[in-house]
């Protein structure tokens, strides 16, 4: 008999050691955690192809879990039928687990971190996690670890380009010496000439690249797979910054893979300007997105790739004349300064330019060279 | 407070209340489970909850009312079935007094009640809320909880008063 509520109170608690392990239950919420992320995923890139284009072509791929071999295999693949539409969207829509691993570097986290995160969800493979961790970082979740290293910056992500062209410590050895920098400086330099699409004196050893100059575009345009098979972890993030065939990145390099389709597809910095006439836009960098984005959405420009000539020189004005007289005459800017005081003159630029113009005057000033 | 740290604190404890929800230790596991996935996906916004403990026990609660209706019937008496085993086993290894057998039979008897029935009764008994509070939680009136208290009450007792009589008879 229930003679007392007290027994069912009691009847719970005693079975209440039935509970099941909550470490067991955590790992495998993760799991389904993760079927979730990518359920979201594909009804995300799905929905956005839709939008685009109205057709949606193609497959949905939902792997259980991308393991190691799948490195730069795309989780989800919607192909775009054509879009008819300026503004439609890039053809497929998700993360690649490269993606994931380039955001989770970007971050600052390194191999450790992986480790310590591991064991904090108890994952036996460093790189799933790394990559799991990187696709919450890119879904905008924090990690329970703190990165141990800095946040990618444009520096070092200059570095990275570097790198992913197929340069080698040697080859910034050899430009340090060209450039009479230092090493580092030497690859962060020719990474930001890469990035610009500027040539860089020497190709790299490292690529297939055997002679000429090298560009982004090698990046770019070469065999992904084969230039992903040599790339180290480092690599990966700059080949993230590069690629223009995954679409859906985070909003802030959306426009910086925009730019790096714009000068893959061989424009140029006077492309850009004169695009900017054409488009009444003043500001080049904007332009060069802009551009990028319409060659990605399978559009094309209304110039052709380096037709451009190089902008007219700006005339040269009296004032010019003045002050580069001036320093023709061998004073320096610190002269300029002594002189700014003994005419009473704050503006340093005008004291030069009086000066000089002095000196074609035939005038002599009250201090030598 | 991020997932992790609910996780590491408050998991233990909602597995509890899940296997006595449940009744059933693997079912517990499992809607634990498909509980703290979407948790975990959604925890920014559980996380500006007033309490984000109890928007995660209510989870709970709402998807063992809302489980697969076929696999609990196929499976409730199963369920009964193997709490036994798991007691028996136990038992093998240790000194159960008469009032723990007791509540074996009794927690078997809670296995045949319906999810809804049962639910009352472990908000009530275990949970210690008042039927305001469990009626908020069902989304019912309270009179409804009281009606399924009674109801789950009088089986239990119905139950309870025919095994009574199985075993005078047998005796």
């Amino acid at each position: 008999m229930i003679d007392d509520t007290a027994q069912l109170t009691e009847a719970f608690a005693a079975h209440e050691h039935l509970a099941p392990n909550a470490d067991d239950v955590l790992v495998k919420s993760r799991e389904i955690a993760r079927s979730i992320h990518r359920r979201r995923w594909a009804v995300r890139a799905t929905g956005g192809a839709v939008l685009a284009s109205g057709l949606v072509a193609g497959g949905i791929a939902l792997p259980g879990r991308a393991g190691p071999a799948h490195a730069n295999q795309t989780r989800v693949s919607v192909a775009d039928s054509g879009s008819s539409s300026p503004s439609a969207a890039p053809s497929s829509a998700t993360y690649t687990q490269a993606q994931d691993l380039a955001a989770y570097f970007a971050a600052g986290y390194d191999y450790a971190d992986a480790t310590k995160l591991a064991t904090a969800w108890n994952e036996t493979d460093i790189n799933q996690v790394k990559a799991d961790a990187g696709l919450r970082l890119l879904e905008g979740e924090t990690l329970p670890v703190q990165p141990s290293g800095t946040p990618e910056t444009p520096v070092n992500s200059d570095v990275s380009a570097f790198f992913a062209a197929g340069y080698t410590i040697a080859d910034a050895q050899q430009l340090s010496k060209m450039w009479h920098v230092s090493t580092y400086q030497a690859k962060a330099k020719a990474g930001k000439e890469l990035v610009n699409h500027e040539p860089v004196p020497i190709p790299p050893s490292g690529s297939s690249t055997s002679s000429g100059s090298a560009t982004a575009a090698h990046v770019l345009t070469g065999s992904k797979a084969s230039i992903a098979a040599k790339l180290t972890q480092a690599k990966v993030r700059a080949l993230k910054n590069a690629s223009v065939d995954s679409a859906n990145p985070p909003a802030d390099t959306q426009a910086d893979q925009d730019r790096a389709a714009f000068f893959a597809a061989g424009y140029t910095y006077n492309d850009a300007v004169a695009l900017g006439n054409l488009w009444h836009d003043s500001d080049p960098w904007q332009v060069k997105a802009d551009a990028g984005q319409k060659l990605i959405d399978g559009q094309t420009l209304p110039i052709a790739p380096g037709s451009s000539p190089n902008p007219p020189a700006p005339p040269v004005t009296q004032t010019d004349k003045d002050v580069n007289a001036f320093f023709a005459a061998g004073y320096t800017y610190n002269d300029a300064v002594k002189l700014g005081k003994i005419w009473n003159d704050s503006s340093t630029y005008q004291v030069k330019a009086d000066a000089g113009k002095k000196l074609l005057d035939g005038q002599t000033l009250p201090i030598a060279p | 407070m991020t997932f992790a740290e609910f996780a590491a604190a408050r998991l233990p404890r909602l597995l509890r209340y899940a296997v006595v929800l449940t009744g059933d230790r693997d079912l517990a596991q499992d809607i634990v489970q498909e509980v703290l996935a979407r948790a975990q996906v959604r925890w920014k916004r559980i996380e500006r909850s007033d309490s984000p403990d109890a928007y995660v026990r209510r989870m709970v609660l709402n998807e063992y009312l809302s489980w697969r209706r076929t696999w609990t019937v196929r499976n409730v008496r199963a369920v009964g079935e193997r709490l036994v085993d798991v007691s028996d086993r136990r038992s093998e290894s240790r000194d159960y007094a008469q009032d723990v057998v007791e509540n074996d039979e009794l927690w078997n008897r809670l296995a045949t009640l319906p999810r809804k029935q049962r639910a009352v009764l472990v908000l009530r008994y275990y949970e210690q809320l008042d039927d305001e509070e469990i009626a908020y939680l069902l989304g019912c009136a309270q009179v409804t909880v009281r009606s399924n208290a009674s109801k789950a009450l009088k089986a239990l007792r119905l139950q309870s008063e025919r095994q009574f009589i199985t075993v005078a008879g047998e005796a």
